[in-house]
Formats: structure tokens, C-alpha cells, sequence
């Protein structure tokens, strides 16, 4: 029987893990200050739920993961709702505004190509190489299997080298 | 599946977990790779002194609200199809317990008239009972060793117990007889009644019963004096086949010589104030100090009194009827008769769960169904809002 996991500090998990989650909610929503909101809210109810939080379950990194993802779920049905209601969101209206560039010199063509994948795209990309979990990870926060992550990541990339024009 | 450039998916998943890059191609792709890693950079500081620095929300403060509790459920949709099926197995359960407890009613008459352990006034214990015939010889003896006849007298020679007339004793016994039929318990009934008139004593109660014409039972109560109770019982005896008897004797001596010297001790008290009221009339301190004492002997005569009643009439409960003896308890011993009442108790909190079960699975197979439904709905709304990978 193995020796049950320690239960880490909140605080050290929030400092740890606090740039990895912006950037997974910045990919995931594509505006930098709606994913500094939704960042702030995740930590939010991170807190509040961190009672219910089983480390030998998984890292709390990607706990928190979980715990954006739904924020940003909550958020995206929120906004649906709320653009329903509001006829004239209903259609033609891009999903994302690209927020200001940040330092590091990326490409905006990159930051554009990436605004142009699905949600769910997005969100690969953002597990896998932005964040580096494995597969299995991955597919435990997006709610598939390791097999639909590995080929949903390569279709993700496929179209990203191809709207960067980098085949 | 490979992409146009040729890396597949594996591949793909190697170089992302950091294999080394083979060709042109996978370092063009690790290169966008790293530059999607660098397109954001982390925390501004403004979030950074918002989250790890801002005052942090206190969830211990919080007030409870249902609709906080509710909101992780889902919209109203998946609400009311998870929490209409609770509800209503709320409301079966609350209308069932009741219903339940009613249906295992029919037990408790069990313990009624003719049961050797019923006493008429609960203040006495009673001493085992020897309920069929063929546990006469094991019967346990009751607390006396002269009266040890009264619990084993199952034949129709069955004997009373016999009180010693030095102590004050509550004897209570129960007969069962079995006669031919209903000609011959209406003939046996009266001949008890006659006998026990003949004993100075009389019929307390008698619950007569003929429900169909082939079999009867009539249930008396007799009140007899003590020392004639043993010639009750053997008249009893002489009525037809003797089924069942048991027998009690309380020794109420201690508690009648206690009982009379709380009277004598109060009747001295009584007596002595009396002389002090008459050399110091209208004392109102010695009045009502006389007041309360005579009050007192009067309830302590009340209460020897009741105490004599009780031990000078026995108490003969006689059941006649056409029936057979009831079924002899088997694998009683030391063990078997716990063990049969836990085996029974057992019983019956299983039927009862099982009729728990059948009236609530219903609406719990319906939660279940409706819980795996929302989760559907769930993942649908999921895969909507995040469009395909």
C-alpha cells in the first residue's frame, strides 16, 4: 500500500501554477483580459473547492486545469445565452477578439492562425505544447481519450503550419 | 494518417513529450511549436497582485444558498429532471414508513390475553412460563422452592402454588385447555365459573369467541383468593386436556412490612401532633404540619391497602378453547431462542427493506436515468461550445 500524497499548500499551488493556467485560459479564449478574468474566477473557485481536491487523483496543476476549463465552459454557455437572448450577436460575430501583443515577439499571423481553430483545437494546443501535459492528462482534462488527443493534436497542427503558411 | 508533410500522429505525440527532431520538417514544426509556447507569456502583473495578493475569498463565511448548490446541476431543464424524481421518492418514502410500520402491526396482539408473560398490573415480574406440555419437566421454577410445583403443573393434576401463609405473595398463573368443541367450551366455561364462585372468588373478564361454528376459544380472567388458588387450578385441570401453564409468584413481604411501618411511624407522628395541636389550639405552623402528615398516613394506608388487595386475590387467567396446543418452540435452548428472535428480527427488517425497495426503486432507476441524462446533455453542451477537435 502505497503512502497516501502529501496535500500541498494552496498558496504554493496557486504561485506555481498561476502563469499555466492564464496561458491555457488565453489560448482556450483567445482575449488576454477576458482569460485574466476568467484566470482570477478559476483561482476563485479553485480556492473554494481545493477542500474536495484529492491529490492521488492527479497533480493539482492539472486539477486546476479542470477547474479553468469549467470556468470557460461556464463562461462560453453564459455568453451563448446571453448572445441568444441578444439577437445581434447572433451570427457572423468572431468568437474571439485578439487581445494586445505581449512581449516575446510571436507572430501575429501565429496568434491569427490560432484564433481561426475550433475551441477544442485550441485547447489541445494548449494542453499539449503550451502547457506540456502528457496524453493521458490532456485527455483527462478535455474529457476524451488519449487516442482522440493524439489525433486531434495532429489535425490542430496540421492546420495551424498550414494557415501560417508553413507546410 | 499522415499529415501532407509526412510526421503522423505518434510521431507527432514523441516530438511533442521532446524527441529529438529527425529531419528539416520536424524542426520547422518544433520551431512553430515553440513559438506557439512563447506567444503567451504567462501572468501580467496586475493579475499576478489580483489573485496570489488581493484579499482572498472567504468560503467559511458564506452564507448557504441553495441556488449556489444547485448551480454546478446544470440549467432548469436538468434540474427539474434530477430533482423531480428525488422529490417524489421523498414523498413515497414519507407516505410508505408509515404504511410499513402499520403492516407489521399484527405482531403486537401476540403479547395479549392468553400470553404466559402478560401480567395485569405491570408492576410485578413474572417467573418463566411453561408453555406447551412437553417442556412441563424443564420448566425453570419460579422464585420460590415450595411453589416450584406451580410452574411444571401441566397435567390435569396440575397443582397451584402454594403460598406460605407467613408471606405476602401476588401469584398469578396462566392455563390453557383444550376441549372437544364448542358444546363442550361453552360447558367448560360455565363450570369454571361455577368452581371459582364455589372458591370465594369471581369472573374478571371473559372474551368468548366462536367465529365459524366448528372452533371456539374464551379467554377468562379470574380473581381468587390466594390460598384457594390451588384447588382453581386443579379444577381447571379437571376441564380437559391442559396445553400450556405457567405461573408467577412476587414475594410482596418485604414491601408490605416497609409499607406498614411507613403507616405506623406516620400514625405516631400523627398522634404526637395531634396532642401538641390540642395544648396549643390555633397554631397555624402545627395545623398545617397535622394537615400534611394526616394526609401522608392516609395515602401509606392507601397504598398497603392496594398491596394487600394484590396478595390476597391471585390473578388465573384460563383459556379454553377447541384449538390444539400452540406449535412447541424448537432449538430453543441457551442460544436458539436469541437466535431465532435475531433470525426473525432479521426477517423482518429484510422484508422491510425489500418492500422499501420495490416501492422506491422505481424512482430511483428514474433519478439514475435522469442523472445519466444530464450528463449527456452535459457533453453535448460541451462538444457544442467547444466546437471538434
Amino acid at each position: 500500500m502505497s503512502a497516501p500524497a502529501v496535500r500541498p499548500r494552496f498558496a504554493d499551488v496557486a504561485e506555481e501554477n498561476l502563469d499555466r493556467v492564464n496561458r491555457y485560459l488565453c489560448h482556450l479564449v483567445g482575449d488576454r483580459d477576458l482569460a485574466d478574468d476568467l484566470t482570477s474566477a478559476t483561482f476563485e473557485r479553485a480556492l473554494r473547492d481545493w477542500p474536495r481536491y484529492d491529490p492521488a487523483r492527479g497533480r493539482p496543476s492539472v486539477w486546476l486545469v479542470e477547474v479553468a476549463r469549467r470556468v470557460a465552459l461556464d463562461h462560453f454557455r453564459k455568453e451563448g445565452r446571453r448572445r441568444a437572448r441578444e439577437e445581434r450577436y447572433a451570427a457572423g460575430v468572431p468568437e474571439s477578439v485578439p487581445g494586445p501583443a505581449g512581449p516575446g515577439g510571436f507572430s501575429p499571423d501565429l496568434r491569427a492562425a490560432l484564433g481561426r481553430l475550433s475551441r477544442a483545437e485550441r485547447e489541445l494546443v494548449a494542453l499539449r505544447v503550451v502547457l506540456g501535459m502528457d496524453a493521458a492528462e490532456t485527455a483527462r482534462v478535455a474529457g476524451m481519450s488519449a487516442s482522440a488527443v493524439g489525433t486531434g493534436l495532429h489535425r490542430a497542427l496540421t492546420k495551424l503550419r498550414q494557415e501560417v503558411g508553413r507546410p | 494518417m499522415t499529415t501532407p508533410g509526412g510526421i503522423g500522429p505518434e510521431r507527432l505525440g514523441e516530438l511533442v513529450d521532446g524527441a529529438a527532431p529527425r529531419d528539416d520538417e520536424e524542426r520547422a514544426l518544433l520551431a512553430l511549436m515553440e513559438e506557439t509556447r512563447a506567444l503567451e507569456p504567462g501572468a501580467s502583473q496586475g493579475l499576478r497582485r489580483r489573485v496570489l495578493d488581493g484579499p482572498p475569498p472567504r468560503p467559511a463565511s458564506r452564507r448557504f444558498d441553495p441556488r449556489r448548490r444547485l448551480s454546478g446541476v446544470g440549467d432548469g431543464r436538468r434540474r427539474l429532471l434530477l430533482g423531480a424524481p428525488v422529490v417524489a421518492g421523498i414523498i413515497a418514502l414519507a407516505i410508505a414508513i408509515p404504511a410499513l410500520n402499520d403492516s407489521g402491526s399484527p405482531h403486537a396482539p401476540l403479547a395479549s390475553a392468553d400470553s404466559p408473560t402478560a401480567v395485569e398490573d405491570g408492576a410485578a415480574p413474572e417467573t418463566p412460563s411453561a408453555p406447551a406440555a412437553g417442556a412441563a419437566e424443564s420448566a425453570p421454577a419460579p422464585a420460590e422452592p415450595d411453589s416450584a410445583r406451580a410452574a411444571a403443573g401441566i397435567a390435569p393434576s396440575a397443582q397451584a402454588p402454594v403460598p406460605s401463609s407467613e408471606r405476602a405473595r401476588q401469584v398469578t398463573a396462566t392455563t390453557r385447555v383444550q376441549v372437544d368443541d364448542v358444546s363442550a367450551l361453552s360447558e367448560a366455561s360455565a363450570s369454571a365459573m361455577r368452581t371459582v364462585r364455589s372458591l370465594d372468588g369471581f369472573t374478571a373478564s371473559s372474551d368468548y369467541s366462536v367465529p365459524n361454528g366448528a372452533e371456539g376459544t374464551n379467554r377468562l380472567v379470574f380473581r381468587v383468593p390466594v390460598d384457594r388458588a390451588e384447588d382453581a387450578l386443579a379444577a381447571f385441570g379437571r376441564l380437559g386436556v391442559v396445553t400450556g401453564q405457567s405461573a408467577s409468584i412476587v414475594d410482596l413481604t418485604a414491601q408490605l412490612r416497609r409499607q406498614t411501618g411507613q403507616v405506623e411511624a406516620l400514625t405516631v407522628t400523627v398522634a404526637e401532633l395531634r396532642a401538641k395541636a390540642a395544648a396549643a389550639p390555633g397554631d397555624p405552623v402545627l395545623a398545617a404540619e397535622l394537615a400534611r402528615a394526616e394526609a401522608s398516613l392516609a395515602r401509606a394506608e392507601e397504598t398497603r391497602a392496594a398491596t394487600l388487595t394484590r396478595t390476597e386475590l391471585a390473578t388465573l387467567r384460563l383459556t379454553l378453547t377447541t384449538e390444539g396446543p400452540p406449535p412447541p418452540a424448537t432449538g430453543e435452548g441457551r442460544f436458539g431462542g436469541p437466535v431465532s428472535r435475531a433470525g426473525g428480527r432479521l426477517a423482518d427488517a429484510t422484508a422491510w427493506l425489500l418492500g422499501a425497495l420495490v416501492l422506491v426503486g422505481p424512482f430511483l432507476l428514474l433519478a439514475a436515468v435522469a442523472g445519466w441524462g444530464a450528463l449527456r446533455l452535459r457533453g453535448r453542451s460541451e462538444h457544442r461550445v467547444m466546437g471538434s477537435a
